[in-house]
């Protein structure tokens, strides 16, 4: 924004057919330098006072009151009570046309200060803006993987590792389930073994019945075939009673093997615990780990919102300093405005030593008309108040 | 394919405020320095709203809207003025030369990135 200024925008006041001032009267073109300098310096300050370049301008709003009032001992107000003629040029004249420039170029300065430190304010909050908006974004991509609320899809996408993770457990049921049949042809051996056992017991009873009748011969013999033949019957009974020995043994081993391998007892060990109710226990378990991992990532979703929220909440804070910010560049360019009203006024003075009243009501509603901003017309007519009203208008 | 609002302040860091709100809304920029300046970069292209301060050197934004309204591509191009000036009579300028909204300085960011969403084009 560059306004108009006050002297840019209209002619001044001519200096020709303006009243010579009486002796020991004081120069309206002061009075309205002190008022012009008083009126800005007031505006700008409004905002942010303090600032240090309206030094200037309060220099000019303390000291030009005085030349006007007339009222302090020093050699300007003596200058004014009894105009002193320098070069040609009447002694507040020069002052003005002097002291005012000087001014005017430190108001530039200061101006040029605030707008640098302005600039780089504005490239931090840049900068600022950028780092937030990488973290805004990076928050965004986080989230959806944080909110799958159901377990379901996660088993889905975790089936691969679950599996991997069963795979043993698998391995070992399947060793298991081999060794049981293994098991249950054992047992169906002993069947066999049973029966080898029942026939050596009736080939035991055979032979003790054949060694019986061998002795019964040997004694119809005679005497001397009888001590050989029953030796023979001696030997057949003892073999006949070994033989149902081993197969009374065998018997009795087969059924303890019976007992112990009999698939009954079998499945009934296993029975407690199947196969499948383990790979379905070992599912379980799984589940409750990938639970605990959710639940973890539950929490730095959690964390993740908290961070959303600073972040949300450091954004409205960007943009308030980002509404502070324009005020100070509503003051830069005020004081630009300032600044170039000083040097057309010091011109214009320059040129109109002896101005009037009604020059200085044509300066003042010149400058009125130049200003753009609220706080400008308010200072202008000493009145603080000012009613920005709605901050947007649609039409 | 996004947006694209011209701003037209001779505040660069005015344009840079405006540019950083609008552009975190997801619209694309172009800037101008002042109404002549937004004149030569008009070049047919494309501006779907247009963000105009009052007071320019060379040309003011009022004048730049009366002669974008004289503009056959940019005469329905909605412009938002954005400016210091609060005064009716000015308002009243800006309603006849076809602004569509007045926002006074300083204001919210949000403020004018929810004006440009409900006039854009």
């Amino acid at each position: 924004m560059t306004p108009p200024t006050a002297l840019s925008s209209h002619a001044p006041p001519a200096a020709a057919g303006s009243p010579t001032l009486p002796a020991g009267r004081r120069p309206a073109g002061l009075r309205l330098a002190g008022a012009v300098l008083v009126t800005l310096a007031s505006a700008a300050l409004g905002w942010t006072g303090g600032f240090a370049g309206l030094v200037a301008v309060l220099g000019a709003g303390l000291l030009l009151p005085r030349l006007m009032r007339g009222d302090d001992a020093g050699p300007v107000a003596a200058a004014l009570d009894e105009p002193r003629v320098s070069g040609g040029r009447v002694g507040a004249e020069v002052m003005v046309c002097q002291v005012v420039p000087v001014w005017g170029k430190q108001l530039e300065i200061t101006r040029a200060a605030a707008n640098d430190g302005l600039g780089q304010l504005l490239e931090g909050f840049t900068q600022l803006t950028g780092t937030l908006d990488q973290v805004e974004q990076s928050l965004d991509r986080f989230q959806p993987t944080l909110h799958g609320d159901s377990l379901g899809p996660a088993m889905d996408t975790a089936h691969g590792p679950l599996a991997a993770l069963l795979a043993p457990s698998t391995r070992a049921f399947a060793q298991r389930d081999a060794a049981v049949a293994e098991l249950a042809r054992c047992a169906d051996a002993t069947g066999e073994l049973r029966q080898l056992a029942r026939q050596a017991r009736e080939v035991g009873k055979h032979t003790r019945l054949v060694a019986f009748n061998a002795s019964i011969e040997a004694n119809r013999a005679g005497q001397g075939a009888e001590a050989g033949a029953l030796a023979v019957a001696h030997e057949t009974r003892m073999l006949a009673d070994r033989m149902a020995g081993i197969g009374e043994q065998v018997d009795k081993l087969v059924s303890r093997l019976e007992s112990t391998l009999s698939a009954e007892r079998l499945r009934s060990e296993f029975s407690d615990t199947t196969a499948d109710e383990l790979r379905l226990e070992l599912q379980l378990r799984a589940r409750e780990a990938l639970q605990s991992l959710v639940g973890a990532l539950g929490g730095a979703m959690g964390g993740t919102g908290e961070l959303q929220a600073a972040s949300q909440q450091l954004r409205a804070q960007l943009d308030e300093l980002f509404v502070h910010f324009q005020f100070g560049d509503r003051l830069n360019q005020m004081l630009a405005i300032v600044g170039t009203d000083m040097q057309n006024f010091a011109r214009w003075v320059g040129a109109n030593p002896y101005a009037t009243q009604s020059d200085a009501a044509e300066w003042l509603a010149n400058l009125e008309t130049s200003y753009t901003m609220e706080e400008q017309r308010s200072q202008h007519h000493g009145n603080v108040h000012i009613d920005r009203g709605s901050e947007i208008e649609f039409f | 394919m996004s947006k694209t609002v011209m701003i037209v302040d001779d505040s660069g860091s005015f344009r840079t405020v405006v540019k950083l709100a609008l552009q975190k809304a997801g619209y694309g920029v172009v800037e101008a320095v002042d109404g002549k300046d937004a004149v030569g970069k008009l070049n047919g292209q494309k501006l779907n709203l247009i963000v105009c301060d009052v007071n320019m050197p060379h040309m003011d934004g009022l004048s730049f809207l009366r002669h974008l309204k004289t503009t056959s591509a940019y005469k329905f191009t909605p412009v938002i003025m954005l400016t210091t000036e609060s005064q009716e009579s000015k308002k009243a300028e800006g309603r006849a030369a076809g602004a569509r909204a007045w926002i006074t300085k300083p204001f919210q960011p949000s403020t004018l990135v929810d004006a440009v969403g409900k006039l854009c084009v």
